[in-house]
Order: C-alpha cells, then structure tokens, then sequence
C-alpha cells in the first residue's frame, strides 16, 4: 500500500460549546479545513468515554481527537479536564498495543476561535498523513 | 455620502494651514488617484475597546473573541443569543456599533427573552442523566464527578439523579464504572453508532 494519495478518515469529538460551534464559525467565515475530519457532537467532551476513543480506533479511524473547551473554561466546569485523561488513557492503551499514540489528541479552544478549529483539523491530518495509515483500518486490506 | 477606500500603507494625509483651513489628500485605489478636497471637518472614528470584564464572562460562561467582544452563538441564527440558554446580549460589548444599532438589538435581546418568561411553564430540553437501579453499585463517583452535586444516594439504596437539575453534561454517564448511568440523546449507542456510520462499508464504498 502506498501513502501518497493516502486519505485519512478522523474523527473528532467536538464539545457542543465551543469546538462544534467553532466549526460553525469557520464555515461561516468561509476557512476551508479538509474534509477527512468527520465531526460529532457531544454536549460536553466530560461525555467522552475510553469506550467511543477506542472504538473509533476499532472502527477503523486512522486518527482521532477531542476538542474542548479552553482549560478553565468548560462550559461544565471540568469536563475538558477529565477528557484530557481519558485521552492520555487511551494514548497509554494504544501504545502497549503497538499503536502510535499521537494518533489520539486532545484539544481547547473557544467557540470563537473559527480559524484555530480549522488550524486543529489541518494540523490533525497532516499529522496522521505522515504516520500512515491505522494498523486497524480498512485501508490496506 | 462617498465612501473613499484607502490602502493601510498611504493613509490619507490631513493638513491644518492657516490660510486655506483644512487639506485632505488621500489615495483612491480604485480610481488610481490621489484626491484632494477641503473639508469643514474631520471628525474621527475612534476605536472602541472592550472593557476586561473577564470575571463577570467567566461567572456567566459567555465567550469572548481575541479582542475582547462577547461572541453570539451564531452570528446569523441566533444573534443575540448566547450558547448557554437564557442569556442575552445587546451593545457594544458585543462589537462596535451605532447607537440604533445598539437599540435594535437590545428590542431582540428583550424578544428572545419574552419568549421565556411569557410562558407558564416551559419544555427544558430532554438531555438529562438517568440511572439503571439495578446497574447502581452504589459507588458514588457520580456523586463525586457531578459539578453541580445533583446525584445522590438515600434510602433508595441506588443512585438518584433529579432530571430538572441535571445540566446534561454527560460527565457522570462516561465516570460510572457500572455503566449504569445514560445521558439521554447521547447514549454510548449513539455516539458508537456514529462512528460505526462513517466507517461502515457503505460510507467506505
Ligand atoms: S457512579 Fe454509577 S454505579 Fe456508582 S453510584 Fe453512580 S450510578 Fe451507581
Ligand atoms: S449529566 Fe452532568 S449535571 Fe447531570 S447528573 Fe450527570 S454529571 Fe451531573
């Protein structure tokens, strides 16, 4: 399998408060971000479970990320915190099984920062086209 | 009214003689040239800066932008309505504006917020934590993990989660070591099935 016209699929798990109304905001300030970035709403990234970040991974994701709100800005408090452990978690699990962990990443930002979200999703894809793509995935069956 | 746009690198040039009064020059670029005119007065936009109200934003949980200026939660359908429910904005805190401008968008605010408190009763959205009893290990962690203190455990002998108090932050739902606790619209099923779709041969194909 070669990596040059590799597509990674990620996906990212955006807090309804701030990186999914981000996303909006880029859209309306017209940024463009690739569309290997498939986004789901959660009502706080303190939802998260190990469950969804590793299923993900077993689904086949090539990359996955969390994107919260700024630390000490939760809309809920603490639930960005406590997602930043689950994912430092799950980043320990992965590397045990022979995953690189970079491929699971936290983030914060606010509801206004439009270009930061596009900024995450081109970071995020450049980073996951670099490491190839998923042992997991579906790719390179 | 003319509007006259200048690049940022030839800002119009504003001269005071005696003699002749007031002498505009500045540099149309559309036109390509320098224009000249003799003003009876220049009245300058001043910038308006926000004041650092960062407690009283943070108390509310509103955000602000990189200049300071309170952010909507969505610039074309809900203008002045901040993402968390109930709270409302208007002026200039918002971003720099006319005073009519300031004045309609108060009339929204106090519109939005008419469609609250004109009602007797209203529908608080559905996504709130319910627990499975016969899941509950009784462990409290949600009790400990809820930033608003809303479960707890009496006599029941379970874990009960008042749904008028629960914010719906989920947090609870992916701390219970049991997995007796669901978020409602945003059960584990869902979320899975979310990632199932994008990946499932379907979406592949
Ligand atoms: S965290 Fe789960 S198991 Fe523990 S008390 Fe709460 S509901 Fe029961
Ligand atoms: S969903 Fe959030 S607010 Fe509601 S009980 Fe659970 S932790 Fe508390």
């Amino acid at each position: 399998m070669t990596t040059d016209n590799f597509e990674p699929q990620i996906v990212a798990f955006c807090c309804k408060y701030c990186a999914y109304a981000a996303a909006d905001l880029a859209g309306s300030m017209r940024l463009s971000y690739p569309p290997n970035v498939k986004v789901i709403q959660l009502p706080c990234t303190g939802r998260v479970d190990i469950l969804h970040l590793l299923k993900a991974v077993e689904d086949g994701a090539d990359g996955v990320y969390v994107a919260g709100c700024l630390e000490g800005e939760c809309h809920f408090l603490k639930g960005n915190l406590r997602a930043r452990k689950k994912v430092n978690y799950v980043k320990k699990t992965l590397e045990e099984i022979g995953i690189e962990p970079e491929r699971v990443e936290m983030f914060n930002l606010s509801s206004a920062m439009g270009s930061r979200f596009a900024e995450i999703a081109n970071e995020m894809t450049q980073r996951i086209k670099d490491l190839g793509p998923s042992p997991v995935g579906t790719h390179n069956v | 009214m003319v509007f006259i746009r200048f690049d940022e690198s030839k800002p119009p040039e504003l001269i005071l003689d005696d003699a002749q009064g007031l002498s505009l020059t500045v540099a149309d670029p559309i036109l390509g040239r320098t224009l000249n005119m003799q003003p009876d007065l220049v009245v300058l936009a001043s910038a308006v800066i926000p004041n650092e109200n960062k407690a009283l934003f943070d108390l509310f949980k509103v955000p602000i932008n990189a200049e300071g200026f309170l952010v909507e939660a969505h610039s074309k359908l809900r203008p002045v309505d901040f993402s968390s429910e109930g709270i409302f904005m208007a002026g200039l805190a918002h971003y720099p504006k006319s005073l009519d401008e300031s004045i309609a968008q108060a009339q929204a605010a106090v519109s939005r917020a008419m469609t609250i408190l004109s009602k007797e009763a209203i529908w608080v959205g559905g996504v709130v934590a319910t627990v499975d009893a016969s899941r509950c290990a009784v462990c409290l962690t949600c009790v400990r993990a809820c930033p608003y203190g809303v479960p707890h455990i009496r006599e029941e002998g379970h874990a009960v989660i008042e749904p008028a108090e629960c914010h719906g932050c989920g947090v609870c739902a992916s701390e219970c070591p049991g997995k007796a606790i669901t978020l409602q619209h945003f059960t584990d099923r869902q979320i899975i099935a979310k990632t199932d779709a994008l990946f499932c041969e379907c979406a592949t194909a």
